[in-house]
């Protein structure tokens, strides 16, 4: 007897639908998986062996063939637990239902029947709909991030049982939970716990405007992460869209809360140094999203630079131009999105205290050299700008004045984001960090005064091609947050003053 | 010749109980170029190869543990030779496994039957 079902997997950040064939016949009772299953599906046998048992079915002493199309795509996770379970129920003819062709099942077995959660819900749901299937048996656990789809039945289970009884009687087994409460776009952190630092603020908030990269130097102890962990709270709140890729991000790297259906929050993630290579860009040999990933549509931050590992620093440079990442391997090869803004932090030597008002450096040159080799050129090339974080003053530390609240900086960042929005219509880039020769010459205009200025900039600070249009870029940022259409004086002058990397 | 004997002590005591539960054996110590299978009996719609093992007493544990991959191996590729010899392709089949103890008198002490005891691992190839 055969049965078939459908089930999925993830590619990339997408799924896949899989075939789940079962045939039983006669002959030497043995259990058999074929179809590039990894160990995780090939273990699934026992799982379905032991859940059948416990909910009171018979197991049959049978040749049991199962077959999992196409044949070609590598199969990892244990989401073909209840769907191999359900067709060997179907092939022995216990159950009888038209309807397990019609859609989608998934879910890993517990030795007791009881299903478990599985990665990537979200994104198999999404193929599941696009196929224009019936409905999708998913455990009851990744209900809540499969509620954004629309279009397709979705059904919660929560043990093997209770998935029989809606595919034999067509109800509803369990009454889904009420929608849990929206993880609502209020950050942890604001500007306004953050004493003094204008000028790190305000550097904070053009990055933020433009998209562009940003360093910063300063001794420890001057709040560089402090600053760093508020910058999420001063980008503009995600679009539907966004959110929907991130949560599929995140539902495939297994990091979604449980009962949370939508990420809201852009993320920031701040991978410490010892870091690898395959879990900054995403890989493995089953590949997983890695943090430039789980960092889309919003922030990485790599606290003490110099002291990352110089592959992964390398790696980071085409993801950066990029915007995806594509993790090839024998047998495919996966893009996944990584469009994020990348904040580093260091200290400006080894020991930390070079150009600090109180505290000696105690580093000799060539030490301070050695630790800035660590940071390569075309690297802090796709860095915009740097700022120097000093150390507040007792009279800053010990006042009571607040800085600007983070919802006052978020209004103007949306302003600018809204004008190159426009700007850019049309074009594949959306911020003023991306552009490229042909946006620059088209949109960084300067004439009489401002271009004076900058001939001036050139020749004093020994500004090289890039580093002009990096400054060209930035201008543009602060002339966005002005709300002026052309690049001024003023708005140029403050990017100037921003050094460049030639600054450390 | 002890070890011969209890066996065949053993596969003695195993018809009794077999029948007892309603197996019909139809064949016993059936010989292959890969070694022997003690009893073969119907069991419903199954054709059931029944491997005794016999003990006195517990020194040497149950005779459920007795059954190594090797002796597993040698039990699938006898079977196929039996269903090869007697022309039957399409036939529901399995292994049990019946384990007896007796005491020093040789009374049956416990006996222990594990039904479907063997699969057939990495498909059927033979």
């Amino acid at each position: 007897m055969l049965a078939k079902t459908l089930s999925g997997t993830v590619l990339g950040i997408n799924g896949q639908i899989v075939e789940v064939e079962v045939d039983l016949s006669n002959g030497l009772p043995s259990f058999d998986l074929v179809g590039l299953a990894d160990t995780a599906v090939k273990e699934s046998k026992e799982r379905v062996r032991a859940a059948i048992k416990n909910t009171g079915y018979e197991f049959p002493i049978q040749r049991i063939t199962v077959n999992l199309a196409p044949a070609d795509l590598k199969k990892e996770g244990g989401s073909f637990d209840l769907p191999i379970a359900l067709g060997i129920l179907s092939a022995q003819g216990l159950i009888f239902t038209p309807k397990l062709a019609a859609g989608m099942i998934l879910g890993e077995l517990a030795l007791d029947g009881s299903i478990r959660p599985i990665r990537g819900a979200l994104p198999m749901v999404i193929a599941a709909q696009k196929e224009g299937l019936d409905f999708v048996l998913l455990p009851l656990s990744n209900y809540a991030e499969t509620r954004v789809v629309k279009g397709i039945e979705i059904i919660p289970v929560d043990h093997l049982r209770t998935a029989v009884e809606f595919l034999v009687t067509g109800s509803l087994p369990l009454i889904p939970p009420s929608p849990p409460a929206q993880e609502t776009g209020v950050y942890d952190h604001d500007y306004l716990d953050v004493k003094g630092q204008e000028t790190a603020k305000r550097a904070l908030e053009i990055a933020a405007a433009g998209g562009h990269n940003l360093l910063m130097v300063g001794p420890p102890g001057s709040g560089k992460t402090m600053l760093a962990r508020r910058l999420p709270s001063i980008l503009p709140d995600l679009t539907w869209e966004e959110a929907v890729e991130l949560t599929k991000i995140y539902s495939i790297a297994g990091l979604l809360p449980p009962g949370m259906s939508l990420v809201t929050k852009r993320p920031f993630r701040s991978p410490h140094h010892t870091i690898s290579k395959a879990g900054m860009i995403g890989g493995g040999k089953y590949p997983r999203p890695g943090e430039v990933t789980l960092a889309h549509h919003g922030v990485l931050f790599l606290d003490e630079l110099p002291e990352f590992p110089k592959d992964v620093l390398e790696a980071l440079r085409q993801p950066l131009e990029d915007r995806v990442v594509t993790v090839t391997r024998s047998m495919l090869s996966l893009t996944y999105p990584a469009g994020f803004m990348l904040l580093c932090s260091m200290n400006p030597c080894p020991c930390g205290y070079l150009h600090d008002a109180k505290q000696p450096c105690s580093c000799t040159p060539r030490q301070i050299q050695r630790y800035r080799s660590r940071l390569s050129g075309p690297f802090l090339d796709r860095i915009d700008f740097l700022i120097e974080v000093q150390r507040l003053s007792e009279e800053e530390m010990l006042g009571v004045k607040t800085g600007e609240s983070s919802r006052a900086i978020r209004e103007r960042v949306i302003k600018a984001r809204k004008i190159q929005a426009e700007r850019f219509q049309g074009r594949p880039i959306h911020a003023n960090a991306q552009m490229g020769e042909a946006e620059l010459k088209l949109f960084c205009e300067l004439s009489g005064e401002s271009r004076r200025l900058l001939v001036a900039a050139i020749r004093t600070y020994n500004i090289s091609a890039r580093g002009y249009s990096r400054l060209l870029k930035v201008a543009r940022t602060i002339a966005d947050l002005q709300g002026e259409e052309k690049i001024n004086a003023t708005s140029l002058a403050e990017a100037i003053q921003y050094k460049g990397l030639e600054g450390i | 010749m002890y070890r011969k004997r209890l066996g065949d002590y053993g596969e003695y005591l195993a018809r009794t109980v077999l029948e007892q539960k309603g197996y019909r054996i139809i064949d016993a110590k059936y010989h292959t170029r890969y070694g022997e299978l003690d009893l073969i009996a119907r069991e419903g719609k199954h054709l059931v190869f029944v491997e005794v093992k016999t003990r006195i007493g517990r020194r040497f544990g149950s005779g459920l543990t007795a059954l190594t991959k090797a002796k597993k191996q040698r039990l699938i590729q006898s079977a196929y030779c039996y269903l090869r010899g007697k022309g039957l392709s399409n036939q529901a089949c399995r292994f049990d496994l019946l384990s007896l103890t007796l005491d020093r008198q040789g009374r049956l002490e416990a006996c222990d039957l594990v039904v479907n005891a063997v699969e057939v691992e990495g498909g059927n190839y033979y």
